[in-house]
């Protein structure tokens, strides 16, 4: 065969550097994307990739192979296979094991970790696979073009080739290819490049004609050109997996289960889980991946007592918004959270604000609650992602739920980074209102740290009140302590911010209502003898009372103690720097409210959040704290 | 050197490297956000420098391979010890002059791409040394530099940052640097210049956790001004 020039050897090995990058960080983005923690999978992939880079590295020394072009095709080959494989395999591996665990297996087996730990390295096979195999690539063409010579100028123009293929793919990636591609696509067109170099060795003579060579070839740009087609089918299946339980699906074959004994058939489940196709809605944007899900149940018919708008005709009750899988609010019972996060600080306080700061909440259902009040003559809504707020001024179901919010001359939208907007912003406001995602991962506690906090404060007006939707844990006595620990990092953090007043409340209502009432919500009576069942719901209502001091019930003598924790509960604390004492009198401003009434208000003061405060509990940028910890249990391989 | 020593040598030396850049990535992450950018471009630069370091050392001669690691140690100590510190003092400047403007993010941009360079190309230098300090042995301490990799990207997420943050484990891992360069001092006759500024190093790294509490409480204080 002939010899290759140096300009040939060395354009070769910047490309499949580059290859090798993306092939690592487009695995890295499918883990991210099924997990949805960064840090973990990207130093958790970096790590192995480089183990089995090493590895390959070690193995390629050992081998003294008499055709190093040929061995370099046939790695090359076997890259174009596997990588075109990789990342439509993980996503398939993921969604047939979500599959299985929601419809078919076993309802009481428990999760194992020994199950999980196993398959994250099934899925980081693929990892070792293509780092070992990309391994060979630099000895190998270091060997071709210094014929065998370690030093000299010819072996460091090799390695700074595959230095400089590796920073370009790393910034092609992450520039280019995964915005416009994503994962799966990525690693099919770097599988497309290393079959391209195939070619290349083949056409330009540097291998021999081969029957074998050709097969493979071919059989190589089949397999790409399939990966290609069946990406997206798959990721849709693994996005429709992911919300069966949300939609409804998997309770139904539960409770198939249930009452046949036996589970449905694979065929019937996945038909099933298909013919959820349209009830999903999917736009990716650059920042998230926002999900409008059709909710195929219909509410709690006791959730219309505490959420008004469900008796409203035309009301969009069954449409759902995840921003990056995770929920966001339901059409059934965001007027409860949305409600009382709007109002509840205005009623504690009696301040009404005239100049109102948002940051997040770019669905435009906050904003509606606050334009009720005709004193406020300004809203800024700092939100990350246009493309939420264009879907919440165009999309129909959003414009019902928040009645064209945007379009109101007192709302003035930034689209800008929150934490940048408050560290640079010398305005001031009477209120700010802070709805961005829970702290699930280190790129997201930044929100939640000292250095955030106090920027707040600074915007604030004297007297003015901050409100955050944060998940703290509510008293619950069968809870250990170290279930609280999240309330404690955010009050530590809120302390350390300065702010003298931290109040906490949450949506979560109990109240007395007229037993008549409750039947007439479909409560189904108690098994017991009527006389007996009335007896223990008055037993109930008493130590209701007891627990509840000034609370005053309704007419009547038989009565039903109402919870709506049926439909998800939200916490929110409200805070101010200056000390301010809380008054739970509600007070009439003339506003048409479906959730927040009197008796909701005043029940919020016996609310309770454990917690401690600490210095060294606060989290900060330098130091930062996961509130919690690494949600494995998103994984479906648990 | 013997082998046993020569091996942890390396896999400490590559644990560190690792650490060094992905705390650069976290802080640039805290300050600029978007982690996932942040680590991507952080790991191609690294690569790209340590190679880069790696054809700067092919052109030393052999004879001062020992004290040049020795210096290259020095230098990663201090470095690796004040990136983030650095960062934090950088941003905050260049944020008071030029508010949220281009120009800062120029600034910034240049002046953080700039330290994970700094740090791979003196990366860079420690495995061609160290390879050749080894002689016959130089494919096992490639494999044993691979590992030391392996180890500090598991526990970087899994353990230096969740219990010591992006300061106290920037300083710790700088600590394991200057014992390095510690040790292999004692193979160099009477260099009590080097011995100085390596004691100094391990100092100033105690200094920085023995005083963890006051140097975060100072660093948010110094990020918050105006």
């Amino acid at each position: 065969m002939r010899k290759a020039s140096l300009r040939e050897v060395l354009g070769i090995t910047a490309l499949v550097s580059s290859c090798c990058l993306v092939y690592e960080m487009a695995i890295a983005a499918s883990f991210i994307s099924l997990t949805g923690d960064g840090v973990l999978w990207q130093s958790l992939t970096i790590a192995l990739y480089l183990a089995a880079l090493g590895a390959g590295t070690y193995a390629a020394s050992r081998l003294r192979s008499a055709e190093p072009w040929a061995l370099l095709f046939r790695i090359e080959l076997a890259l174009a296979f596997v990588g075109a494989l990789a990342v439509p395999g993980i996503l398939g591996l993921e969604g047939a094991y979500r599959f299985w665990f929601h419809f078919l297996r076993d309802l009481q087996a428990p999760p194992s970790v020994a199950r999980y730990a196993a398959a994250v390295l099934l899925a980081h096979g693929w990892t070792l696979l293509i780092g070992f195999l990309s391994g060979f690539e630099l000895p190998l063409l270091i060997r071709l073009c210094g014929d065998g010579q370690e030093e000299g100028g010819r072996f460091n123009l090799v390695l700074a080739a595959n230095y400089a293929g590796a920073l370009a793919g790393t910034l092609t990636f992450a520039l280019l290819l995964f915005p416009w591609l994503g994962a799966a696509g990525s690693g099919t067109a770097a599988a497309a490049l290393n079959l391209c170099v195939c070619l290349y060795l083949r056409w330009r003579g540097l291998v021999a004609p081969a029957g074998t060579r050709s097969a493979g070839l071919a059989l190589a740009a089949a397999l790409i050109a399939l990966s290609a087609a069946v990406s997206r089918p798959v990721q849709r299946l693994q996005v429709l997996n992911v919300y069966a339980s949300a939609l409804g699906l998997t309770a139904e074959s539960r409770d198939e289960t249930l009452r046949r004994g036996r589970r449905p058939p694979a065929r019937e489940a996945f038909a099933r889980l298909r013919a959820l196709d349209g009830a999903v809605e999917r736009i990716r944007s650059r920042w998230q991946t926002i999900d409008l899900l059709s909710l195929t149940e219909e509410p709690f018919p006791l959730m219309a007592r505490f959420n008004g708008r469900l008796k409203e005709a035309g009301y969009p009750s069954r449409l759902s918004l995840y921003l990056d899988k995770r929920y966001q609010f339901h059409g059934a019972s965001e007027a409860l959270y949305h409600e009382f996060m709007a109002h509840v600080p205005v009623q504690l306080f009696k301040r009404v604000p005239r100049d109102v700061l948002v940051l997040g909440g770019g669905d435009g259902l906050l904003i509606r609650e606050l334009l009720k009040y005709g004193e406020v003559r300004r809203i800024v809504n700092v939100e990350l992602d246009l493309k939420m707020i264009e879907l919440a001024r165009s999309h129909p179901g959003l414009r019902a739920l928040n009645e064209g919010s945007y379009g109101d001359p007192r709302v003035e939208v930034l689209i800008d980074d929150a934490f940048s907007f408050v560290r640079g912003s010398r305005e001031r406001f009477d209120a700010v209102y802070i709805d961005l995602p829970y702290p699930v991962n280190y790129d997201l506690t930044r929100l939640y740290s000292v250095e955030f906090y106090v920027n707040v404060g600074r915007l604030l007006r004297e007297n003015g009140t901050a409100t955050l939707d944060f998940p703290l844990v509510p008293r619950d006595d069968k809870k250990p302590r170290s279930a609280y620990a999240k309330n404690s990092v955010l009050f530590s953090t809120l302390k350390a911010a300065g702010f003298k007043t931290v109040l906490p409340f949450s949506t979560e209502c109990s109240e007395l209502i007229p037993w008549k009432e409750a039947e007439g919500y479909g409560v189904t009576p108690e098994d017991y003898d009527p006389k007996v069942a009335k007896l223990l719901r008055r037993v109930e209502a008493e130590r209701f009372l007891r627990e509840h001091p000034g609370y005053k019930p309704p007419k009547g003598d038989d009565f039903y103690v109402a919870s709506n924790d049926a439909l998800g509960v939200e916490t929110m604390v409200t805070f101010s720097r200056e000390r301010l004492g809380p008054d739970y009198r509600f007070k009439d401003r003339g506003l048409k409210l479906f959730s927040l009434t009197p008796e909701r208000l005043f029940l919020l003061q016996f609310q309770r959040f454990p917690h401690e405060t600490a210095p060294g509990l606060a989290n900060s940028i330098f130091r930062p704290r996961l509130f919690e910890p690494e949600h494995l249990e998103d994984f479906a391989f648990m | 050197m013997t082998p046993a020593p020569l091996f942890l040598l390396t896999l400490i030396l590559s644990f560190c490297s690792i650490v060094y850049e992905l705390l650069l990535a976290q802080s640039m992450s805290a300050t600029l956000g978007n982690s996932f950018l942040r680590y991507n471009v952080t790991i191609g630069l690294y690569l790209a420098s340590l190679g880069a370091g790696a054809i700067l050392c092919s052109k030393r001669g052999e004879d001062d391979l020992l004290p040049l690691l020795i210096d290259v140690e020095l230098a990663l100590t201090l470095l690796g010890a004040l990136s983030p510190l650095l960062i934090l003092f950088f941003d905050t400047a260049a944020f008071k002059s030029a508010g949220g403007s281009r120009l800062y993010t120029a600034l910034v941009y240049g002046f953080d791409h700039a330290l994970i360079v700094a740090i791979g190309l003196l990366s860079g230098y420690e495995l061609p040394l160290l390879m050749r300090l080894g002689k016959d042995l130089s494919n096992e301490v490639l494999a044993v530099d691979y590992l030391g990799t392996l180890l500090g990207a598991l526990c970087f997420p899994l353990l230096l940052l969740p219990s010591l943050g992006v300061l106290s484990a920037a300083a710790l891992t700088a600590l394991l640097n200057a014992l390095c360069a510690l040790y292999l001092l004692l193979f160099l006759k009477q260099d009590l210049r080097r011995l100085a500024l390596c004691g100094l190093g391990a100092a100033l790294c105690l200094a920085l956790i023995g005083a963890r509490g006051l140097v975060e409480s100072a660093a948010t204080a110094w990020y918050l001004q105006r």
